[in-house]
């Protein structure tokens, strides 16, 4: 038996296509008002630079999402990041570098040091926030003892594994494509899977998702290997994209991932999230980065704008579950 | 004694969205009485007194105390004017000691320690409690607890107090101590409504007992006018069930689950079942009688601390809900929003997410059509009306949601199935659906287990009535020897 509710009135069908493309309607105002105001905004180059710029956050962004649809969260993609950027950079700098396994290793260490992590998240019962900052300190720390040196340079002959961050195709710059070929593995993941269904119910109830059945824990485990996964991908892209690593690499990926998942409509309470809409929160992101760069404000200006649009995202998603709740 | 009662409540009608809770109830308390209220599950008592501890606010009739007319709109307000209730569960902050918790809400803005103690150590002293106002409230035993909260009542110079059920969690020495302690306080003129499933306790302490059915006062007179028949008569005294007790032909099957000498702390006191192919056994206690628990221990929601389980005559462990699925065991929670749907997801996900393995091709991508089938499929079969298959869950009313999820069990094709509170919420024409297709998986050969509050419901649909109360199963009845009032009488102990 089918009924429509009768709350839906023509009024309401504006007001609920409005909700579902908010992040449209935002993006699209924002390039047209940056379009307005900067005549070079709209140039091949600086769209290139956007989508090349917004790369490695965007598969970190990804890799997150899923930990949060899992009803957990992950501060430690970044620490990981640099991990296996520094295992990618071990197999190209030895006496026998092999682009092969660089590209191999790295991305599985991900995966492993993601499942580790996100194995003592969930068995132990910690705050997911607390406790993998406690595995990003561990995590660095045996990257900086084990892997790292204090500058690893690829050498410049290693041109398929330097083709990963700094070569193009038609124009397009390569890594681009490895983004969007994630992104819709990650879309076809979430919405089409088994796995994808279990793990929105774990983060939507995790108390009904075991009743129902469903392997909570170890569902949960997979989805911080898949955001180590995901970041190692990221630190590879990073180091080909450099041309190097080093020890005391420092940009501040962390915020900006957290920034364009929760602009991305990912909700912190679990069960809620997509694709299409963290793409669009990565883009925004990328477009408002570039904005202040063109505008030529200072450092700390830009990372000031950027907590404000994260308190006002992290507000809006508060919002929304109180609404939920009713 | 006073001519002017010290509570006297007249026409008190307190409506809840479709349920008349308490309807044109009068009450009257004497000062230093205590008032017995008995009845079912349900039955209205608490409402009633939380309407006058001004947790709710009453939608007709009067309340007077002292012959003031009185509106309290919060608890606070209750207890300016006179009235604490006492809750089931001990409201005392562990970590404070006894005194501190006694003038928890009522310190001078200045705290003065000294005096606060001073003035708890004399009413504990008038009260003639043994209870040491330094020592902290986690380490007081449940009597001792009640006993604190007794005197917190009487620090916030209460004239009425009310109990909800006092002695649940108490041993039988304490509840005698408590017995003792309430007659004392009552001595001192505070009077004390008793609200309680155990019959013989309220028979015991009070000096009058109100009866209530439905939300309506059945019967009101002092003590010594009833006895223990009278209250379970009058308490149950329903007419007709509204569903006819079906014809059944009981062609047991093989005994397909056993559990042996289960315990779940103190709350599953080594409880044996059996349940065979083809029967429904109705299981049947008061609230927190273990019922719930038991379920729960049956299908993997929680490890028994002791006792044996058997499949098919094989022992097994449940790990988890998961592990007793794979074992053939369906459970229905009782709470169906904690533990049954997920709210923000859409109605297909919440039907096949039990059964997503069997619409999962090779590659793990879930087969998309096979799955709305599916989905259509148990809509229709189980009546669900939903706007569309990916609306999300809460856009059902709580009916339909309860449909959702025993179709989604039902699909799941398991062997063993474990009901827990099937119709709770649902509207009286879904309830007989329920029931039927409850009927129709034992006749498929299914082992069915229903929990419930509802007596007519467990007298309709079980071959087979068990009876817990205080974590024990302490009656089995078949459907020839099962009647209301035995299992009543079963249940109240």
């Amino acid at each position: 038996m089918y009924v429509l509710p009768s709350t839906l009135t023509d009024r309401s069908v504006l007001q609920d296509w409005l909700g579902r493309n908010v992040l449209l309607l935002l993006f699209i105002t924002l390039c047209v008002a940056l379009g307005v105001a900067y005549f070079n905004f709209f140039t091949a180059n600086n769209w290139i630079l956007i989508l090349q710029s917004s790369v490695i956050v965007g598969v970190m962004t990804i890799g997150l999402a899923f930990v949060m649809i899992g009803g957990g969260f992950d501060l430690s993609f970044a620490a990981t990041m640099l991990f296996c950027g520094a295992v990618a950079a071990r197999f190209m700098i030895g006496d026998e570098p092999s682009t092969l396994a660089a590209l191999i290793v790295a991305p599985l260490a991900g995966a492993v040091i993601g499942l580790a992590n996100g194995a003592v998240i969930v068995f132990s019962g910690i705050s997911p926030l607390l406790g993998t900052i406690a595995n990003s300190l561990i995590i660095r720390a045996l990257g900086v003892l084990f892997v790292m040196e204090t500058w690893m340079e690829i050498p410049g002959d290693a041109s398929a594994f330097l083709f990963i961050g700094q070569g193009a195709l038609g124009g397009v710059p390569f890594s681009v494509y490895l983004f969007v070929a994630i992104a819709v593995i990650a879309h076809i993941v979430l919405t089409k899977s088994n796995y994808g269904r279990r793990l929105f119910s774990c983060g939507a109830n995790p108390r009904a998702a075991r009743v129902a059945g469903v392997p909570v824990p170890a569902t949960q485990v997979i989805s911080y290997g898949i955001c180590g996964l995901c970041a190692g991908i990221a630190g590879v892209i990073n180091v080909s994209s450099v041309g190097g690593l080093s020890a005391v690499f420092n940009v501040s990926y962390l915020y900006d991932v957290i920034t364009a998942v929760v602009i991305g409509g990912v909700s912190f309470f679990g069960g809620i999230g997509s694709i299409g809409t963290v793409v669009l929160g990565i883009l925004i992101l990328g477009v408002l980065k570039n904005a202040m760069i063109i505008m030529n404000l200072p450092h700390y200006t830009q990372n000031a704008v950027g907590g404000v649009f994260l308190i006002v995202a992290i507000g809006i998603d508060s919002y929304l579950q109180k609404l939920r709740g009713r | 004694m006073n001519d002017t009662p010290r509570l006297s409540i007249r026409g008190l009608t307190k409506k809840f969205p479709g349920i008349l809770a308490v309807s044109e109830a009068d009450l009257i308390l004497a000062p230093g009485e205590i008032h017995a209220l008995v009845g079912e599950n349900g039955s209205g008592k608490s409402t009633l007194c939380m309407t006058l501890s001004g947790v709710y606010q009453r939608d007709a009739g009067e309340i007077q105390i002292d012959g003031k007319h009185v509106s309290p709109t919060s608890p606070r307000q209750a207890q300016l004017l006179g009235v604490s209730m006492m809750y089931q569960e001990s409201n005392l902050v562990p970590e404070l000691t006894v005194s501190a918790n006694i003038a928890l809400g009522r310190e001078s803005f200045v705290l003065n320690r000294h005096q606060t103690e001073v003035r708890v150590r004399e009413i504990l002293n008038r009260l003639d409690f043994h209870l040491d106002p330094s020592v902290k409230a986690s380490h007081l035993s449940g009597a001792q607890m009640q006993m604190a909260e007794i005197a917190k009542a009487l620090y916030e110079e209460s004239k009425i107090i009310i109990m909800d059920e006092p002695t649940a969690a108490l041993s039988i020495p304490e509840t005698r101590a408590l017995h003792k302690v309430i007659r004392d306080v009552s001595a001192t003129g505070v009077s004390v409504i008793y609200i309680s499933h155990a019959l013989e306790e309220a028979l015991e302490i009070a000096d009058y007992v109100t009866v209530l059915r439905d939300g309506k006062v059945v019967a009101c007179r002092e003590t010594r006018a009833f006895t223990r028949g009278d209250l379970v008569a009058l308490m149950v005294g329903r007419h007709i069930s509204i569903i006819e007790r079906p014809t059944r032909h009981a062609a047991l099957g093989e005994e397909v689950l056993r559990v042996e000498n289960v315990s779940l702390g103190n709350r599953v006191k080594n409880a044996s079942v059996s349940l065979s192919r083809g029967e429904v056994v109705g299981l049947a206690g008061l609230v927190g009688s273990g019922r719930s628990e038991l379920a729960m221990v049956l299908c993997g929601v929680i490890r028994p601390t002791a006792g044996t389980i058997y499949i098919d005559g094989k022992r097994v462990t449940l790990r988890s809900p998961r592990a007793a699925m794979r074992h053939g065991i369906a459970y229905l929670s009782e709470n169906r929003k904690e533990d049954g749907l997920f709210m923000q997801l859409t109605v297909l996900t919440n039907l096949t997410i039990s059964i997503l393995d069997r619409l999962t091709n090779w590659v793990g991508l879930v087969r998309g059509r096979r799955e709305t089938v599916e989905g259509r499929s148990l809509v229709d079969r189980f009546s669900i009306i939903v706007p569309g298959l990916g609306a999300k869950a809460q856009t059902l009313s709580g009916g339909n949601q309860q449909k959702s999820l025993i179709a989604r069990l039902i699909e799941a094709n398991l062997r063993i199935l474990i009901f827990d509170e099937p119709t709770k919420g649902v509207d009286v024409g879904a309830i007989e659906s329920i029931h039927k297709t409850i009927r129709s998986l034992a006749s498929e050969g299914k082992a069915v287990l229903v929990v419930s509050s509802y007596l007519p419901e467990i007298m309709t649909i079980s071959d087979r009535v068990l009876v817990m109360r205080d974590g024990e199963l302490v009656a089995n009845f078949t459907a020839e020897e099962v009647a209301e009032d035995k299992v009543m009488a079963a249940a109240f102990g």
